[in-house]
């Protein structure tokens, strides 16, 4: 009766309260999962491959970007009943670059602004959502003196990307997905070492 | 700070052909990540709400590249080391 009275006072339509439906679920997070597949999540936006090619002359160059990251785990609603993609999905990176190489204190650097097209590929279905992703990559590579350029190498990155809304057939029911963007930041740094 | 990299020492732009073996890390939020219910048994919900998270994740770096000084090349290959799962509480239905 008190939970009754509770959904009756507190809920509004078409919103839901988890604590309205205490039989419906709990709360638990993520990093208490056991199962691979709920950590995963959506949206890690882990690189997988990149091909960067340019060409140009006087410290400038345009090129091209082909690549592939890492989705991860989504789900798609349906009005009537729910379908979730347990696979892992990939985004498909195509697009153009604009570069600039200089000098720096460090070593030679390069800085790079990106436009891709992404397309979001839904394994095993045949769904795809196509976006533009904007992206602003540094890269920098430390001096040698001993002319075989060993040193250090490090790279920061700011990935802007937008996806539209979403929406298909997916038996018995309509799939649906709202507009979402994601904002993704990294550094990587390693070793450089002379091609033999 | 841009600007002054910008301005400081002469550039030296042919590197030549090289390797690189190294580790990265990133974060990304994401916003609609999930909805919230996804379903509860036979009343089924609209997906009205829609909760934001942020995933932190790192990989091994492989890269085969070149830079000279009319042409730049870049392979990165990276391998998925680990992922630290956003901080919101995710809702789990029972009923699957």
């Amino acid at each position: 009766m008190h939970l009754f009275l509770e959904q009756l006072i507190y809920s509004p339509p078409n919103t839901f309260n988890k604590t309205h439906f205490t039989n419906s679920g709990k709360l638990r997070k993520l990093d208490d999962n056991t199962g691979k597949g709920d950590a995963e999540g959506v949206g890690i936006n882990a690189p997988i491959f990149m091909f960067d090619m340019a060409a140009g002359g006087s410290g400038w160059y345009g090129g091209l970007i082909w690549g592939y990251s890492l989705w991860g785990v989504d789900d798609v609603v349906g009005s009537g009943s729910i379908a979730i993609n347990e696979k892992q999905n990939v985004i498909q990176h195509l697009g153009l670059s604009l570069k600039k190489g200089f000098g720096s204190p460090i070593g030679p650097s390069i800085v790079s602004l990106e436009a891709n097209r992404l397309t979001m590929l839904y394994e095993g279905q045949d769904y795809k959502r196509k976006v533009i992703e904007s992206a602003l990559t540094y890269k920098v590579y430390s001096n040698s003196d001993n002319g075989a350029f060993i040193g250090l190498y490090a790279e920061a990155y700011y990935r802007f990307q937008t996806f539209n809304s979403f929406k298909g057939e997916v038996n018995p029911s309509v799939a649906e997905k709202p507009n979402l963007t994601m904002q993704s930041i990294g550094v990587k740094v390693g070793a450089v070492l002379s091609w033999w | 700070m841009l600007l002054v990299i910008f301005t400081t020492s002469k550039a030296q732009l042919d590197i030549g052909t090289h390797i690189i073996l190294g580790y990265g890390a990133g974060s990304t939020g994401i916003s609609n990540a999930y909805t919230a219910p996804y379903n509860a048994g036979n009343n089924a919900m609209p997906p009205s709400e829609y909760l934001n998270d942020r995933f932190h994740h790192s990989s091994w770096m492989f890269k085969v590249s070149r830079w000279d000084e009319n042409v730049y090349v870049d392979t990165d290959l990276s391998i998925f080391s680990a992922l630290v799962p956003g901080t919101i509480d995710l809702f789990t239905p029972q009923y699957f």
